[in-house]
């Protein structure tokens, strides 16, 4: 055992053995090649570097092409803008926007869920939006789980009544309470020079119990505003298209929207009854 | 910003990797480094986050008097530590639990970093606590301490890297092919983890705990699929951290290990977050203790420290003296019984353990923990399984497949074992496990990149 340890040791003194320093490293790396080791991992440190660099230059030299509707003069760097962070949220919500190929991203993601498991379907919707930006969590933080007992998250019934309209489909109103002036009698006040004038365009018949889940029906109303020159023509312009949206409507001041608030309350139609919780 | 951000994946990383290759010195890596990080954390709200950062230099004061008085007055080197641990907690509270302040004037919209802030406190603690304990000279530069601070590489569900082990690398670091490569590599795994698996698990989890519809299985699957989310989740951050240090030249140390279920529940608590375990135990003087008893004593309350470290809630207290207290029952009485059981036994102990324990993470309430417990044995359940857990899963059968084999440690080896063998036969046989690697690798990287644009479209 002794004699031939002594002869291994023999051996290994009389080859040249690289100290270890560079050159042992290199003799290493040498070896990993011959053995093509070195080759795969070089071929995958490229493939991978490739990818990288090509999907980061996409997603910053390609635009989704898409009309923004951005005004370039709202993009302003300042320091405040630095530090209430709206300079960062513009950022990035620019360039979320301008990724490219949205409508193809999302049918590649479709096409690649077939492959996760069984039952998944690709829809065939009309995709048409831009990258909508900083929604990338797809895991909203269920703070609220339902197995809990929590007041505040029982569903409310919400007993709607409809809102009564005529044949036209205009919300039939009631006759405006007189406006008091501030001397106390029932006097005529004078109107603004423009007038508000609610349309109804959905008309729903019966009454109806929705919970929080679902919205209660709303009856989208639009306000018209009208120059009130003459009484014919501020009828005529009831027949304007109506907006969806609600939000579009014409930017009233203080007071006008007060006006319009009242407009929009008619004293014979029933307000939303709220009632308790359900259960 | 976090590791999974678009504009961080391919807008800031690949700036910071790209400056970072341009000079060799470390001094400029360090730079870059910090240029960077500072743009990663204060994306958000920059004047808040600018607030953290100043901490650092309270920290690099801290740690320079108590380094030059820990010999001669060990008592207010003691009251110095001890300030900076309660700036750090309060900077964790405010900045990583600011729900606690709600309605007040210390209230912020959202949470702001909300794992990274805990490493970030308690890293900047452990400086100090280690210049106190004499294991670090204090650093005199402090920029070599702000690399340490502030680099996003160690942020998000990081290890918490002691700064012992961070200071050779940040004063000289090599970043050479191989190093790039196995950055690269393990970056592109935790990105799948993170996006692909952990969405899987989120979405059985949303269905099979769902109160509208409580069925037995769903109560199972749900439980089971909340611990595969964060498993993954954190896992997968934890793994892209370890591949943009390596990418930027540094090696950190693993922080989740494997679960072997030879080392019982104790084992699957360590493994679950080793390095922040490990300071916590260190903290508490748990690794040189040598009595039992106290030793025991010190696992509980290592045990409600580190929930509160993940949250400051009641029930993650409550889950976390739990769990220290049946790792010190299992170490006080159980640890030789249990040795001896089979392998298969041990992963059910392990399963049902956990599911009883880390359950409580889940509700806020006894109630809906009772619930959901009765729910387990069929108790105020109509159904055995409801329609949506049931394609939750089929829907996604084979990523479940994928994630089993991930977690699973027997057919994770048997699976490793089989391509080494195959790759030892031949070079032919090498080359095609590489390659088949080499493509998995990619298409991780493009499914990953198509999903998370997908999201955002």
């Amino acid at each position: 055992m002794n004699s031939s340890f002594e002869k291994l040791k023999a051996e290994a003194d009389r080859m040249v053995l690289p100290e270890e320093c560079e050159e042992n490293d290199r003799a290493v790396t040498f070896l990993a090649l011959e053995m093509g080791v070195g080759h795969y991992d070089n071929l995958n440190l490229l493939i991978m570097s490739v990818l990288f660099i090509f999907v980061s230059v996409a997603f910053l030299a390609v635009s989704s092409g898409k009309i923004s509707g951005r005004n370039e003069d709202d993009f302003t760097v300042s320091k405040e803008a630095f530090f209430s962070g709206e300079l960062t949220a513009e950022l990035e919500e620019r360039y979320m926007s301008d990724l490219p190929i949205p409508e193809q991203m999302k049918a590649a993601e479709e096409r690649i869920s077939l492959l996760y498991g069984f039952g998944n379907t690709v829809t065939t919707r009309k995709n048409t939006g831009n990258y909508s930006g900083g929604n990338t969590n797809s895991q909203p933080d269920t703070d609220n789980n339902a197995f809990e007992r929590d007041d505040s998250t029982k569903e409310k019934a919400v007993t709607t009544k409809a809102v009564v309209t005529d044949k036209d489909g205009n919300t039939v109103t009631a006759e405006k309470e007189a406006e008091t002036a501030p001397g106390g009698g029932t006097t005529a006040v004078s109107r603004p020079s423009s007038t508000y004038s609610t349309m109804s365009t959905r008309y729903e018949p019966d009454e109806t119990t929705t919970t929080n889940n679902e919205p209660p029906f709303v009856t989208t109303t639009t306000t018209v505003v009208t120059k009130r020159t003459d009484p014919t023509d501020s009828q005529a312009s009831e027949t304007e298209p109506t907006d969806s949206r609600a939000s579009e409507t014409e930017p009233t001041d203080s007071r006008a929207s007060e006006t319009e608030q009242s407009d929009t309350k008619p004293s014979d139609t029933d307000p939303p009854v709220t009632e308790g919780p359900a259960e | 910003m976090t590791y999974t951000d678009l504009i961080f994946l391919f807008g800031l990383f690949p700036l910071s990797a790209v400056l970072s290759l341009l000079d060799r010195s470390s001094e400029y890596k360090n730079m870059i480094l910090i240029i960077t990080s500072l743009v990663f954390f204060s994306w958000g709200r920059p004047f808040a986050v600018c607030l953290i950062f100043l901490s650092l230099f309270i920290d690099w004061a801290i740690g320079m008097a108590v380094g030059s008085m820990r010999k001669s007055n060990k008592l207010a080197a003691f009251v110095l530590t001890a300030l900076d641990g309660g700036m750090n907690l309060g900077l964790m509270l405010l900045f990583g639990h600011n729900y606690l302040f709600d309605g007040t004037k210390l209230g912020l919209d959202a949470v702001m970093l909300p794992v990274g802030m805990g490493y970030y406190a308690l890293r900047s603690f452990s400086y100090v606590y280690d210049v106190f304990r004499g294991k670090i000279r204090a650093e005199k530069n402090v920029f070599c301490l702000m690399t340490y601070s502030v680099s996003f590489h160690l942020m998000c569900a990081g290890p918490v890297v002691r700064y012992g082990d961070m200071e050779g690398q940040i004063r000289s670091r090599v970043v050479n092919t191989d190093k790039l490569n196995a950055g690269l590599n393990k970056m592109i795994w935790g990105l799948g983890k993170a996006v692909l698996l952990s969405d899987v698990f989120f979405q059985i989890r949303t269905a099979g705990l769902n109160g509208n519809e409580i069925t037995t299985l769903g109560c199972w699957l749900g439980m089971l699929a909340f611990f595969a989310q964060y498993y993954f989740m954190f896992t997968g951050l934890c793994d892209m951290s370890r591949g943009l240090s390596l990418v930027g030249g540094f090696v950190l140390p693993i922080n989740y290990r494997n679960i072997d279920p030879d080392e019982l529940f104790t084992g699957l608590v360590k493994s679950y977050n080793t390095t922040v375990v490990g300071f916590f135990s260190e903290l508490l003087g748990l690794p040189a203790n040598k009595a039992k008893v106290r030793g025991a004593v010190c696992a509980v309350i290592c045990g409600g420290l580190v929930g509160l470290w993940y949250q400051v809630k009641l029930n993650y207290l409550i889950v976390g003296l739990t769990a220290g207290l049946l790792v010190a029952i299992e170490q006080l009485f159980l640890k030789d019984k249990l040795a001896k059981l089979p392998a298969v036994v041990k992963y059910v102990y392990l399963v049902l353990l956990s599911l009883l324990v880390f359950g409580g993470l889940e509700f806020k309430s006894l109630y809906g923990y009772g619930k959901w417990l009765a729910g387990l044995v069929g108790i105020g359940t109509k159904y055995t399984l409801s329609v949506a857990v049931r394609d939750a899963v089929l829907n996604n059968i084979v990523l479940i497949a994928i994630s089993f084999c991930i977690i699973c440690l027997p057919v994770c080896k048997a699976i490793t074992v089989g391509a080494d063998k195959l790759s030892a036969k031949d070079r032919r046989y090498y080359g095609i496990v590489r390659a088949a690697k080499t493509l998995g690798t990619a298409a991780v990287f493009v499914i990953c990149v198509i999903t998370l644009a997908a999201r955002a479209a």
